[in-house]
């Protein structure tokens, strides 16, 4: 009798983390999967709780490392690379291929927007020379090298990376297209910030040569009437509305140069940034990301 | 009309010095925050404004933030003197801007979204 509860006790004792390990296991998978649903359904602050509610009671699951790069990227979704960046610290090595791609380019991710364009650079050129990876895997990470080039401005560089991206891959069509478009980019019309600045000495001229009429009629219209104001005033003896006229006439002037100088530089910005959403509408009708 | 050479020519020298004491305050400030020449010139000035001729006024100001926030916000981040230029600019462009946009409701009125950074992010480092 004594030996059979011995026994008893012995097999529970033995079988028991077992089962605590099943019993948690059921809510666990619920929640990454409820966390998956979440993600796709577009709430990703929910679906970080469900991750983390995940990782709490399986720290060491089957699905622990993928619900880690899982979380770092809906951290990322959420503008928040700091704590994508603990999630990423938190993954044990010995990751299978597939997981360190994903990692990688979520490493990747969290260097550039927490501003580390060098380390994004370096953590990309890695993955992308890395053997041991599926080539799929790094042509994803040589394409978003490409993406970053190209965001900086770097069009050489970024030709360069999606020209290195393999042609019978799920990224070939777009990555050829993008890297015969790419060196486009210095020869894109562009107006000089020096030229309309210069220009603006006269008020209005610079706003003439970027085409903008209604600001060059205003800035010539401001500044020269209340300079004929303040003329008019100190000539006549009004000292106060003269300084206050004159005060207003030189900040329209100032107020002229710039507007010719930053609506350059507005328009520089607005080529490049209409350029690459071009680039980017074409890349996805060929399958890229 | 006969002109007084020698009155405007006082008068020159007036605003010369007061710019030149503007611009030596203005400099003197701390680099980002608010300086003295926009405690003592800039907020007593947007305040009259706010509460005299703004009301008056039929036509509102078609972007956000308003011409006044703008200005104020100007003056602290950057001083007085490039203040002043910053809002001129903004006064000389934004009826120009607003077929361009971003546009914004506020309010219940469809406004012209024209923050401060979109004119300064070549210099200022802000996007």
């Amino acid at each position: 009798m004594r030996r059979g509860l011995a026994r008893a006790i012995l097999v529970l004792a033995l079988i028991g983390p077992l089962l605590a390990g099943t019993a948690l296991a059921g809510p666990a998978e619920e929640a990454l999967g409820f966390a998956r649903h979440l993600r796709a359904a577009g709430e990703p602050d929910r679906a970080a709780g469900e991750f983390l509610r995940y990782l709490y009671l399986l720290p060491d699951g089957p699905q622990a490392a993928l619900a880690r790069i899982e979380l770092a990227e809906t951290y990322l979704t959420l503008s928040r690379p700091d704590k994508a960046g603990a999630a990423l610290r938190a993954l044990g090595p010995g990751l299978d291929p597939d997981l360190r791609v994903r990692a990688g380019l979520a490493w990747a991710e969290v260097e550039l927007r927490s501003g580390r364009l060098g380390e994004a650079e370096t953590r990309l050129n890695e993955l992308a020379a890395d053997q041991a990876l599926p080539r799929d895997g790094r042509d994803r990470a040589l394409y978003r090298l490409g993406w970053l080039y190209l965001e900086a401005d770097r069009f050489d560089r970024a030709a360069g990376a999606f020209g290195r991206v393999s042609p019978g891959g799920p990224l070939g069509p777009a990555a050829a297209y993008l890297a015969q478009e790419a060196p486009r980019g210095p020869g894109l019309p562009r107006r000089s910030p020096l030229r309309a600045g210069l220009l603006s000495i006269m008020p209005g001229l610079g706003q003439l040569l970027l085409g903008r009429y209604a600001d060059a009629g205003w800035a010539f219209g401001l500044t020269a009437g209340c300079g004929l104001g303040a003329w008019l005033a100190l000539s006549g003896g009004s000292w106060v509305s003269g300084l206050v006229l004159g005060g207003l006439a030189v900040a329209f002037y100032g107020g002229s140069v710039y507007n010719a100088v930053n609506h350059a530089q507005r328009f520089n910005r607005q080529t490049l940034v209409d350029f690459r959403q071009r680039l980017r509408d074409q890349a996805r009708g060929l399958g890229g990301e | 009309m006969r002109f007084n050479f020698d009155r405007r020519r006082q008068g020159l020298y007036v605003l010369a010095g007061l710019l030149g004491l503007l611009i030596v305050l203005d400099l003197a400030g701390p680099a980002g925050r608010a300086c003295l020449p926009y405690e003592i010139i800039a907020r007593p000035l947007a305040a009259f404004y706010r509460t005299g001729p703004s009301r008056l006024m039929i036509h509102h100001c078609p972007s956000f933030p308003s011409c006044p926030d703008y200005a104020l916000q100007a003056a602290a981040r950057h001083g007085l003197i490039l203040g002043a230029f910053l809002t001129a600019d903004r006064l000389i462009h934004e009826g120009g801007r607003l077929k361009e946009g971003p546009l914004a409701v506020v309010e219940g009125r469809l406004k012209l979204y024209d923050p401060l950074a979109a004119n300064t992010f070549w210099w200022s480092g802000s996007k």
